[in-house]
């Protein structure tokens, strides 16, 4: 952001072009925070909704209950939408665009990451159990593996290499696809498209959260990668040194 | 009306979401504008958590659920976002080779 103001027409002159966007911008808030502060007779939420079908969800935590069971259709998309961002940022690296980031090396953060990874791991695991009855679940554990991921890929770490190269894209579409053909398959039994209920719901529930949340962790960590897979292969024959600093 | 804490949030993620938007529409720059819809997602988010407050004693989940697949989903489409600007920095710095050094 050095050169920030190279296109900027000069102070003055703009202040006052500024001044239309920024009545609006405020009549705006206003707005907001009048339907805000006196909402319609709609704005009861869904809480009672969703406490009467509890019993129906399969899990005790409501969160849990809402994201995996009752609106499990939005949950779904979601895990797509990740999926989908990781195509973007893949299809848009270019092996011989970007300046490679310099691996940030060191014995601080290689001794920080073989003390904080795998305890990573063991929170992201308890908050995916704990998610069932308390807060927790398949996101909060994706982010925080998505944390340790991002924290290996800082120096390349040779932890890295524990997961398999080929394993990458069908470790991210796992929880996705999984997720999808649970709902599936809950259509081959019977019910509507992602529709589970209370004896087998806690079990399905409880898969799904481990396949999403390690999927979501692989996505975040991918997206911070930011290289695909195959061409990095391509370049690690070309030029070895360069193939550090991303994910493999 | 009793000025109280959920009100101060509700506002203050409104008030973050219209600084955002401005930010998005002001900013000539991309990386700005990229921060600008952060802090306009973080508004949402935060409007969203104090609205699952707010009637009566039960906390209203959707929100709540709304905000954590929300939060992940910004990450993805920033980094994605992120991406885009990179690759169009490439294009304008090989287009130009001059204005290089000029930093993004």
């Amino acid at each position: 952001m050095k050169k920030g103001g190279k296109g900027r027409t000069p102070r003055d002159n703009r202040g006052w072009r500024l001044l239309p966007v920024m009545a609006l911008l405020l009549l705006f808030l206003a707005a907001l925070a009048r339907a805000y502060l006196f909402p319609g007779a709609s704005a009861a939420g869904l809480a009672a909704r969703v406490d009467a079908s509890l019993a129906a969800g399969g899990v005790g935590s409501r969160v849990t209950a809402v994201l995996l069971n009752f609106r499990a259709y939005d949950t779904l998309l979601e895990c797509f939408v990740l999926l989908l961002g990781v195509m973007v940022v893949w299809s848009l690296w270019r092996p011989d665009g970007a300046k490679s980031r310099e691996p940030a090396a060191g014995a601080i953060l290689a001794s920080l990451e073989r003390l904080l990874v795998p305890l990573m791991i063991m929170v992201g695991s308890y908050l995916l159990w704990a998610g069932s009855d308390r807060a927790g679940g398949a996101f909060q554990a994706g982010a925080i593996l998505g944390g340790a991921g991002v924290l290996l890929l800082l120096d390349s770490s040779p932890l890295l290499k524990v997961f398999p190269k080929r394993g990458l894209v069908p470790g991210l579409c796992l929880g996705p696809l999984f997720f999808l053909s649970v709902g599936i398959a809950a259509m081959a039994w019977g019910g509507n498209f992602l529709e589970y209920r209370s004896p087998e719901a806690s079990l399905i529930i409880i898969a799904l959260e481990g396949a999403a949340a390690f999927s979501i962790g692989l996505c975040l960590a991918a997206l911070f990668g930011g290289r695909p897979p195959e061409r990095q292969a391509e370049d690690g024959r070309d030029q070895p040194s360069r193939n550090q600093g991303e994910f493999r | 009306m009793t000025v109280s804490p959920a009100l101060i949030y509700g506002l203050t993620g409104l008030a973050l979401f219209v600084i955002g938007l401005a930010g998005l529409l002001l900013c000539p720059q991309l990386l700005r504008k990229i921060l600008a819809v952060n802090v306009m997602a973080s508004g949402v988010f935060l409007f969203l958590v104090t609205i699952a407050h707010g009637s009566g004693a039960l906390i209203d989940p959707v929100p709540q659920a709304m905000v954590l697949t929300g939060i992940v989903v910004s990450v993805s489409s920033t980094a994605a976002a992120l991406a885009l600007l990179c690759r169009i920095r490439e294009n304008a710095d090989r287009r130009d080779p001059s204005q290089q050094k000029g930093g993004r």
